[in-house]
């Protein structure tokens, strides 16, 4: 019989010791929380270039948008640079894809240009043939009267008043 | 000289050289905003033929484009906005090259033409015949 109450009482100081296994001890917080910490740190790292790297794309394409020369570019894209550097390269990527996606359809489809040619002071040089007058079945292109591959050309300056 | 136009054998280009100032520049500014818009021998003729005083001032020019049938509005900034007159500057400043110092002045394929119709038409079939003997040269090459 002594024997049943000692077995039974090992059993009972072994469950309870095996019970107590699985509370959350004093002990054990500090080194969750160790292992917590880097994990949170890693997600504000990510945050932190994932930002900037996607700024540095928009700005790229506002400049592409706005129709600014290479060189107008070199400035504000060497200055992105180093944000560009420091981002996951799998992180850019679709971001890329996303921004030359998006520039592909706000692009407006090409049109045909029916505006005339200008000469090199800007001017709109349209050619005509004039219908009435002394001149009527003359070319005509603005300042300029007969055929453009003529031979010989004459010349007036003159003053109007 | 329009025989030699209609045929094919020379082209005739007006430049403008102001010499009477304002005035004169206003007119050239007028024609060639006119010529924006087609009327460029209609303001040319208004001005050479007609020659009125108010022709020269912002308020005829304005009446004239109306009568033309000139998009009035457009006509009216090109003008305030001296669109063209870069344009008008640059054949002054090739007339001061070529040696232009009065008007009318002539020239006939850049050399210096005489003062009298004439002389000019002597001058295009000089030229006439100066372009005939280099296309034979070229035909016999």
């Amino acid at each position: 019989m002594a024997r049943i109450v000692l077995i039974a009482a090992a059993l009972a100081f072994l469950v309870a010791a095996c019970s107590s296994d699985g509370d959350d001890s004093p002990s054990s917080q500090p080194q969750s929380t160790a292992i917590a910490q880097p994990r949170q740190h890693e997600q504000q790292e990510q945050t932190a270039t994932s930002y900037p790297a996607g700024r540095s794309e928009s700005t790229q394409g506002q400049l592409q948008s706005q129709g600014s020369s290479p060189a107008e570019q070199q400035p504000a894209s060497s200055a992105a640079e180093p944000e560009t550097e420091q981002q996951n390269p799998q992180q850019a990527e679709p971001a890329a894809d996303q921004s030359e996606a998006a520039r592909a359809e706000d692009a407006p489809p090409p049109q045909p240009s029916a505006a005339p040619p200008a000469n090199g002071n800007g001017a709109v040089m349209v050619a005509q043939i004039i219908a009435t007058g002394h001149r009527a079945g003359l070319i005509a292109n603005r300042n300029v009267i007969g055929d453009p591959d003529a031979p010989i050309l004459i010349t007036e300056y003159s003053d109007f008043l | 000289m329009e025989e030699a136009i209609r045929t094919g054998l020379a082209r005739y280009e007006y430049r403008h050289f102001i010499i009477f100032g304002a005035q004169s520049e206003f007119a050239a500014m007028a024609t060639e905003c006119a010529g924006d818009q087609g009327a460029w021998w209609e303001f040319h003729d208004e001005y050479l033929l007609n020659g009125q005083a108010r022709t020269f001032t912002r308020a005829g020019v304005i009446e004239l484009a109306e009568r033309e049938g000139l998009n009035v509005g457009q006509f009216t900034q090109c003008i305030d906005d001296e669109v063209h007159g870069d344009r008008i500057r640059q054949m002054q400043q090739q007339g001061l090259a070529e040696g232009v110092n009065g008007t009318p002045t002539f020239r006939v394929n850049g050399k210096p033409g005489g003062r009298s119709l004439s002389a000019i038409l002597d001058q295009v079939r000089q030229a006439a015949e100066a372009a005939d003997a280099a296309e034979e040269q070229q035909g016999g090459q």
